[in-house]
């Protein structure tokens, strides 16, 4: 499979960061595992891109953030923040999944190869 | 450690935002940058801080998606309306400029026009208050007064600014600024304290300059009026020893905040 640049993220990163955080909390570093784990390694994210998303997720109360300071001891290191869905967050995601299977559907219908 | 703080705090520091937020994304930086260090180090890198960094991105993409992540009202009063002013100014004084004078007047305009809409809601609140207090109505003529005294100081206080801010930049006082910031809190709380009431005294004289007509034949009883008031409500002494509480604890807190990441040398 090719790899997807980040141009072709534009604009789908806050939904993608919205399904990642549904399946469970995570740090920003441990968002982007996941995102990589998720699309088998084909999503190409200059990393540091994901934490203005996260601030605007956060903004616009998508997202909620608390600094997880538990296990410090064990893990050397600056502390971390922790990120979790908001019901409002929840919403949003399914609306947004809802509009890219309809965007999906129009652009695969014309994208079909002419009979 | 400090080298990938410095890679962050070279993102971070020209973000016009609160010192707040700024904390905010330089430990969430450091921390992803901690991550990615550690994993180059396993990885036997060679360079593992610059593998870190160069996994991040372009700093400069970087610093202009955070800068639009930050709310445009925290944008102003964090810094971008006098890094615009910075801009304009040496803009100015730059030989190659082939329009300094435009530059000038557009920055001495815009900082009139900042200090007035502050200046004139506020002046107009003290009239309306004095007004009330004395029983009276506020006369067509005074308000006419009140708007050209306003108009007034808010030139002269974009002209001192500007003033300041030009002799800095020719002068390369840059140094000055640097020491105050390491200055003590108690000490700059002090400084700032004064300059509010003495800034604050010297408007009630304007009003009252104002109010007693021209020329200001009332000022001294006006001043007398004020310490007769002082004397019957020694609770209005409150008012210098809140500020210079408040000043002091924010400056506190904005040094525990701000020295670690502040005494970072970030220059290439």
């Amino acid at each position: 499979m090719g790899k997807i640049e980040k141009d072709m993220l534009r604009g789908h990163l806050e939904g993608l960061v919205l399904s990642v955080l549904e399946r469970g909390d995570g740090h920003g570093y441990m968002i982007l595992n996941r995102l990589r784990e998720l699309s088998a390694g084909t999503l190409q994210l200059r990393e540091g891109s994901l934490y203005p998303a996260l601030y605007r997720l956060e903004e616009s109360g998508l997202v909620r953030a608390r600094w997880d300071t538990s296990g410090s001891e064990e893990r050397p290191g600056p502390r971390r923040r922790t990120y979790s869905l908001t019901r409002r967050g929840k919403k949003t995601l399914s609306e947004r999944r809802q509009a890219w299977e309809q965007f999906a559907q129009v652009v695969g219908t014309i994208l079909e190869p002419a009979p | 450690m400090k080298a990938l703080k410095i890679v962050v705090e070279r993102i971070v520091r020209p973000i016009a935002a609160s010192e707040l937020r700024k904390n905010k994304m330089r430990e969430e930086l450091l921390a992803h940058l901690y991550m990615a260090y550690e994993e180059a180090l396993a990885a036997n890198e060679h360079d593992p801080v610059a593998t870190a960094a160069l996994r991040l991105g372009d700093p400069n993409i970087l610093r202009e998606e955070l800068q639009a992540a930050v709310p445009r009202s925290e944008q102003y009063t964090g810094g971008k309306f006098v890094r615009r002013l910075f801009h304009h100014l040496e803009a100015t004084f730059d030989p190659g400029n082939p329009a300094p004078y435009r530059h000038c007047l557009k920055a001495s305009l815009y900082m009139t026009a900042v200090y007035f809409a502050t200046l004139f809601p506020m002046g107009l609140l003290s009239f309306s208050g004095i007004a009330w207090i004395s029983k009276g109505t506020i006369p067509g003529d005074k308000f006419v007064h009140l708007a050209g005294v306003l108009m007034l100081i808010g030139g002269a206080m974009a002209l001192c600014h500007f003033s300041c801010v030009s002799s800095f930049i020719v002068l390369r006082l840059h140094h000055l600024v640097r020491a105050s910031s390491k200055a003590s809190p108690i000490w700059k709380g002090l400084v700032l304290t004064t300059l509010v009431l003495g800034f604050a005294g010297l408007f009630l004289l304007l009003l009252a300059w104002v109010l007693g007509g021209w020329p200001p034949q009332r000022i001294p009883y006006f001043v007398a009026e004020l310490g007769a008031i002082l004397a019957r409500e020694p609770v209005a002494y409150l008012i210098p020893i809140g500020l210079f509480t408040l000043t002091t604890w924010a400056f506190h807190v904005e040094r525990r905040q701000f020295q670690a990441w502040g005494s970072l040398e970030i220059d290439e």
